[in-house]
């Protein structure tokens, strides 16, 4: 029995100290000797600020447009009973008011693992011109007038009280998204998912109609085009997961409704000049009127199911399938509102009743095998059916010609089919990786793009690419390089196809069959041959402790090597180097260069004559955009207390377009294009100053200089020939904000 | 018998009895307090904050398995290192020197986050790329940045410096004004579509906000139905609407038809030369081409109206 009792206490002795030996526990108890200290997860803060100009430019994307005083307010809140308290329930919610315009509320409620229901609200304004001028009144609503004392003219040229006549507009849309979803787990795995939000898109955009006609050309007339634009959208999902199999099958709607489906333009014009026909039309101010359509309600239905399955514990397959029906049936405004214009042939169908039937499915299969290889291949099928009707439309041309009433109908130019396009994609890609070492991976990748085109002048387009990569890590950073050939080769470029299928027989059976409305030689570059090279690489490197440096790189470049007329080539080469330092985590340095320069070189046929292969009517453009970027940041904690900061961005783009021509393109003559640059210089200092833990002081300032020197607005106010312009000029400015917060957090 | 019966005691008390000593504070109920006496900064505490630890939630599995189910066996690291020995680290250890192969890294989250918007991580760029999960996320703080709208795109930025240098340039979407962020358009956590695009299609992923220009239009401009990147870029540009090129020229690369858009344009084309011209001031093209994404007046053949 003695025995047995040392036998027993042995048992029990060995393991007991086998596991003392193996992990000493006694600095694991199993209570906190303190508490842990809390982090803050809620915050309020709420400031006042100043702004010193009234620009567009400056604020134009949701930021301070206009100058003066303005209060901002940011609230986080999210709250959680204590992680141990057995309760899952959650809630929280963020508020923001950014200066006049931006706002953002949402709140969620929920209890974890089981179901979660949230709201939302965002607003901010797109400022796009406060320089914009226009002769026009009934801004904002679908109808413009022209004043009584509007002072017509027969040409463009000849407006020349329109400084005096065309009044300041501000252009810009509001948009505001009110929106919420649903999540909820009815059983282990699975998840239902609801969301629905509502975008309403208010405001005044740029617009130009055209009326006709001076000089044998169309003019363009800018008008402030009324945005009053809803959109929804709502979701529902049902989703599992598992180790093995996941999947998630949807239902997404989204529609768009437009509430002003047109405007009602005046034709600031008297008559059409230098132009025979139509005789007797007169569509020209103070009768006519014209209409420009603007978007479309539509609607968007689709189905998708996507999904998972672990085939093996290294081979894994994933699908997404996806059915969607695009539909537009807006019904459609007359061929002209022009009274005075002769129009016969009524529409076709009263609306255009289109319709995208498009089919989606992607398989991907992943492996690896070991440590070393690993696999990806996968097939994408995208096919878009657009099975809108096509029909006859005898259009008025820029509401100033009368329809032509050709004997036979069909039997003119003028009558035109609408080509609903529609295109297939298929691609099939596999990489093959395989691991040097656990941390470098070379790669080898295939892709082959196949496309299929209706009505257009390349049917069939085969793209072939070979990309390589290496990449590794290593203890004190990673390096990487890639490498990408690519060769695209299509069916025969048959540019008389347009031609063919948007006119009658009747009208080709008069001879102009096989014409093209572009110049023969011209290859549209997303359809022509081309062969793309790119290379690519990066690395980063901790030089001391705190000290990283990072930089990357790349150069691609594309040749169209059939194309003797239209883009002939392109190329891009980028730079970009980083530096951080972080010191103490008391400092922290960041700063950044890059590089950016894009070049194209174009050829152009100047058909000014019949005469279609003269040597001397071809030109050559090359356009080159370059681009400096660079910015600054630190962070300094310089006292336990008291947080500095500085952040300063640096952006510097430059076109330069050089245009050749010969003494048979009497248009271009040797006199060079200005550069045209757009030039900003930003800089903000901040500081914080914590008066307790959850309490501190804020204050900031910011400065930035712009300067935009572009042709495109030189001299708009002056009269040019053909269009009636907005009278947008450059935006140049410095400004100055100063702001003051404070902010707690709970 | 009772020797038969010590026996069985002494076989179990050898199997059982040293787990249980070595679990009695890890891999128990109390344990991230265990934890958390040695791990009490904010950057760590943040996590009793967020989903990841909620007892209540048995899919945190923080009951069963606390910090150890996201860091694994950890017992050695929590126990007394012998003398003039390191403290040994967690099996999984997520950031400095030590970090541990990606993969082991990223098994810890794909774990648990295996559908939705996961599905389609594995042979990902990102994935093949070896980022870790928490190259960009962190659970332990109390807001993961790459959650919140206005710090997220300065997360992506740390790799993709192409994208924060174009987010400068004059014409970009609101990414850095917080308007927007990057994952409105892109699921970095992988998808079948190019660019890790969220749409099944890039056209259906700009259709999300500019559901305006989706038509179907009666007269369509065929490039702008296939493919909205063969005329626009989508991070910057330092042309008007995020263009690849400034008008006319842009569009004399696929359009030299009679008269007036196969001309050469140059210095002399512009306002007060004798060859001024109207496409090369304000829209361009557009200037009068105004529906260049398509038009549905019966009419507006030529997009114009």
């Amino acid at each position: 029995m003695q025995r047995l009792r040392k036998l027993l206490l042995l048992g029990v002795a060995w393991p007991l100290a086998a596991a003392a030996q193996d992990f000493d526990l006694s600095e694991a108890p199993t209570a906190p000797a303190k508490a842990p200290p809390l982090a803050f997860a809620s915050s309020i803060e709420g400031g006042l600020g100043y702004q010193s100009l009234d620009s567009f430019y400056f604020g134009r994307y949701g930021g301070l447009a206009d100058k003066g005083p303005f209060g901002f307010f940011d609230a986080t809140v999210s709250q959680r009973p204590g992680w141990d308290s057995g309760k899952a329930n959650y809630w929280g919610g963020h508020a923001s008011f950014n200066g006049r315009d931006v706002r953002n509320v949402d709140g969620f409620y929920g209890v974890q693992g089981k179901w979660r229901v949230g709201a939302s609200y965002d607003s901010f304004t797109r400022y796009i011109s406060d320089s914009a001028k226009t002769p026009f009144l009934g801004v904002s609503t679908g109808r413009l007038t022209l004043p009584s004392d509007w002072q017509t003219a027969v040409s463009s040229l000849l407006f020349r009280s329109l400084p005096g006549a065309a009044a300041p507009v501000d252009l810009r849309v509001k948009w505001q998204t009110v929106g919420g979803d649903y999540v909820m787990t009815p059983r282990t795995g699975y998840e239902v998912r609801l969301h629905f939000d509502h975008r309403h898109r208010a405001g005044l955009k740029d617009q130009y109609i055209t009326f006709g006609q001076e000089m044998l050309n169309p003019v363009g007339v800018f008008f402030p085009q009324t945005v009053e634009y809803d959109s929804n959208h709502a979701t529902v999902s049902l989703g599992f997961a598992d180790k093995t199999v996941q999947w998630r099958a949807s239902y997404e709607f989204s529609a768009f409704h437009n509430n002003v489906p047109a405007m009602l333009v005046p034709n600031p014009y008297n008559r059409s000049t230098g132009i025979p026909w139509p005789s007797g039309a007169f569509a020209g101010y103070p009768f006519a009127v014209g209409q420009y359509s603007l978007p479309p309600d539509n609607s968007a239905h689709q189905a998708m199911l996507t999904g998972g399955i672990a085939l093996t514990p290294v081979m894994r397959l994933t699908a997404k399938f996806a059915y969607t029906i695009q539909r537009q049936d807006e019904p459609f405004l007359p061929y002209t509102t022009n009274p005075n214009l002769d129009v016969r042939t009524p529409l076709p169908l009263t609306s255009a009743n289109a319709e995208i039937r498009r089919t989606y499915g992607n398989l991907t299969l992943t492996a690896r095998q070991g440590k070393s290889v690993d696999l990806v291949a996968s097939y994408t099928y995208d096919d878009r059916d657009n099975r809108t009707p096509r029909s006859l439309y005898n259009y008025v041309a820029n509401d100033v010609q009368d329809q032509p009433q050709p004997i036979v109908f069909g039997g003119s130019r003028y009558i035109r089919y609408n080509l609903p396009h529609s295109f297939t994609f298929q691609q099939a890609k596999a990489e093959v990786g395989y691991r040097l070492t656990p941390r470098t991976r070379l790669s080898v990748a295939y892709t082959g793009d196949f496309r299929t085109r209706t009505y257009q002048e390349v049917s069939k387009t085969d793209e072939q690419t070979v990309r390589a990569k290496a990449q590794t890590t290593f203890a004190k950073g990673s390096i990487w390089i890639a490498q990408t050939f690519a060769n695209r080769t299509g069916s025969d470029y048959l540019d008389y196809v347009p031609w063919n299928a948007s006119h009658t027989d009747q009208y080709l059976a008069q001879g102009p069959q096989n014409q093209s409305i572009e110049y023969g030689l011209l290859r549209m570059y997303h359809l022509a041959d081309r062969r793309r090279q790119e290379t690519k690489g990066g690395a980063t490197y901790d030089l001391a402790t705190g000290l990283t440096a990072s930089m990357s790189g790349g150069f691609a470049r594309d040749r169209y090597s059939r194309s003797l007329f239209g883009l002939l080539r392109s190329d891009t080469l980028l730079a970009d180097g980083d530096i951080t330092y972080v010191f103490q985590k008391s400092l922290t340095a960041s700063a950044f260069y890059s590089y950016e320069r894009i070049r194209s070189v174009q050829k152009g046929y100047f058909l000014f004559n019949a005469n279609e292969t003269n040597p001397a009517q071809a030109w050559v453009s090359a356009s080159r955009d370059t681009v400096h970027s660079a910015g600054v940041r630190l962070d300094w904690q310089a006292r336990h207390n008291l947080k500095l900061g500085l952040n300063t961005t640096l952006s510097r783009g430059r076109t330069n377009i050089v245009t050749e021509s010969t003494a048979f393109t009497p248009l271009a003559t040797s006199t060079p294009l200005p550069d045209a640059l757009a030039n900003t210089y930003n800089v903000g200092i901040r500081g914080e100053y914590a008066v307790r833990d959850n309490l501190s002081l804020r204050a900031g300032y910011t400065f930035e200089h712009h300067v935009t020197d572009d042709w495109r607005y030189i001299s708009s106010l002056t009269p040019v020939s053909q269009i009636l312009g907005s009278g947008e000029i450059a935006p140049r400015y410095n400004a100055h904000v100063v702001w003051v917060s404070a902010r707690t957090q709970f | 018998m009772s020797r038969l019966a010590a026996l069985a005691l002494v076989a179990l008390t050898w199997f059982i009895v040293p787990a249980h000593a070595q679990e009695r504070a890890l891999g128990s109920p109390d344990e991230p307090k265990t934890c958390l006496n040695c791990h009490d900064t904010p950057d760590v505490t943040g996590v009793l904050h967020g989903a990841h630890m909620v007892k209540a939630d048995a899919r945190t599995k923080v009951s069963d398995e606390g910090c150890q189910n996201c860091h694994g066996d950890s017992r050695a690291h929590a126990a007394r290192p012998a003398d003039g020995q390191a403290r040994p680290k967690p099996a999984v250890v997520f950031a400095g020197a030590a970090a541990s192969p990606v993969a082991d890294r990223n098994k810890a989250c794909t774990g648990c986050h295996e559908g939705g918007a996961v599905m389609h991580w594995q042979g990902s760029q990102h994935e093949n790329a070896d980022l870790a999960c928490t190259s960009c996320h962190s659970s332990h703080k109390t807001q993961d940045p790459m959650l919140v709208k206005t710090a997220q795109a300065f997360v992506c930025f740390s790799c993709h410096a192409e994208q924060r240098a174009a987010a400068v340039k004059p014409s970009h979407h609101p990414v850095t004004e917080g308007i927007m962020t990057c994952s409105d358009c892109h699921n970095p956590m992988g998808s079948p579509t190019l660019h890790m695009l969220k749409g099944t299609t890039l056209n259906e992923t700009c259709y999300a906000c500019h559901d305006e220009k989706r038509g179907p239009f009666l007269w369509e401009h065929a490039p702008a139905a296939e493919d909205c990147s063969i005329c626009h870029t989508p991070h910057g540009s330092i042309q008007t609407t995020l263009l690849k090129q400034r008008q006319p020229y842009l569009c004399e690369n696929c359009h030299d038809s009679s008269l007036h858009n196969s001309q050469p344009f140059s210095g002399n084309s512009l306002p007060g030369r004798p060859g001024a011209a109207r496409q090369m001031i304000l829209n361009g093209c557009a200037n009068c081409h105004s529906q260049v994404h398509g038009s549905n007046h019966p009419s507006g053949v030529r997009l114009g109206r």
